[in-house]
């Protein structure tokens, strides 16, 4: 068998197979894209403000090294915050779903449900814009979390649930198999010791 | 001029870092691309990071210069 250990994600076991990998709809990227544009315009504002004003006071100098270095945070905040987007993923594999909360510089969260434990999925798609979009919510409850699982603005909530559905019912028949060899063994096993104290 | 200079020096450091980091995730976990290809999975991040230095030297550059033509050459 192929030795997936660490393939696509940390954590991933050697016989663990990707079902399905997705980050979020982009839709959350619409305040991100609206803020870029805020700021593109404030700095052409500022550039032309300069380019108007012909006596510049003293102080305008250590005004106009503020204002580069808010532009310069900002920008590396934005794109951080941009390539966090690639980051923040959701996995379904062979044995688990998976949310992985990471972040370049301060986060790396995982919550991993197996899908064995899987009790309840609640698809949530509320509004006209989720629905036009194609996203929601899902939640994922199992018994033994206090908290459920929360996946939201996922892209294509139907897929998942698909997937998900498919994934436990497989891994539910994967198991009971096992089950099933291992009481044969042993039974094979009681015959074989029944069958050595009858002639013994 | 000093501290225009060394505002961008910092911020090519930070970009270079995080560009770093980012690479060093993407060959770690290699992204699979066949379960990948949906909404903004078609994006190349190694074209967000190219866009990502271009900003970062573009903004230094126009800072740099936009001191130089309203305080040093004025």
């Amino acid at each position: 068998m192929e030795d997936n250990t660490n393939k696509h994600f940390k954590g991933q076991q050697r016989n663990e197979e990707l079902v399905y990998y997705t980050c979020k709809h982009w839709v959350v990227l619409i305040p991100l894209i609206a803020e870029m544009v805020v700021a593109i315009s404030a700095i052409s504002a500022f550039v032309l403000l300069g380019f108007s004003v012909s006596e510049k006071p003293g102080w305008s100098k250590w005004l106009f090294v503020g204002l580069s270095l808010l532009a310069m945070v900002w920008m590396h905040n934005f794109a951080t915050r941009f390539l966090n987007y690639f980051l923040d993923i959701v996995i379904v594999t062979n044995y688990r779903v998976l949310k992985v909360e990471k972040s370049l510089y301060l986060k790396d969260d995982q919550n991993i449900v197996d899908l064995h434990e899987i009790q309840d999925i609640k698809k949530i798609q509320h509004g006209i814009i989720p629905n036009l979009l194609d996203y929601g919510k899902l939640v994922i409850v199992t018994p033994t979390m206090i908290d459920p699982m929360i996946l939201e603005n996922m892209p294509d909530p139907e897929r998942f649930f698909r997937k998900v559905n498919n994934s436990k019912r497989d891994y539910i028949y994967e198991r009971q198999q096992q089950k099933l060899k291992t009481l044969e063994n042993q039974n094979l096993d009681y015959d074989y010791a029944d069958r050595q104290l009858i002639n013994g | 001029m000093p501290w225009i200079i060394a505002i961008n020096i910092i911020s090519l450091v930070f970009a270079a870092m995080t560009a770093w980091l980012m690479i060093k995730y993407l060959r770690k976990y290699t992204l699979p691309h066949s379960h990948y290809k949906r909404l903004w999975g078609f994006v190349r991040i190694r074209y967000l990071l190219a866009i990502y230095a271009f900003a970062t030297v573009g903004l230094g550059a126009l800072t740099t210069s936009l001191f130089y033509i309203f305080f040093i050459q004025a």
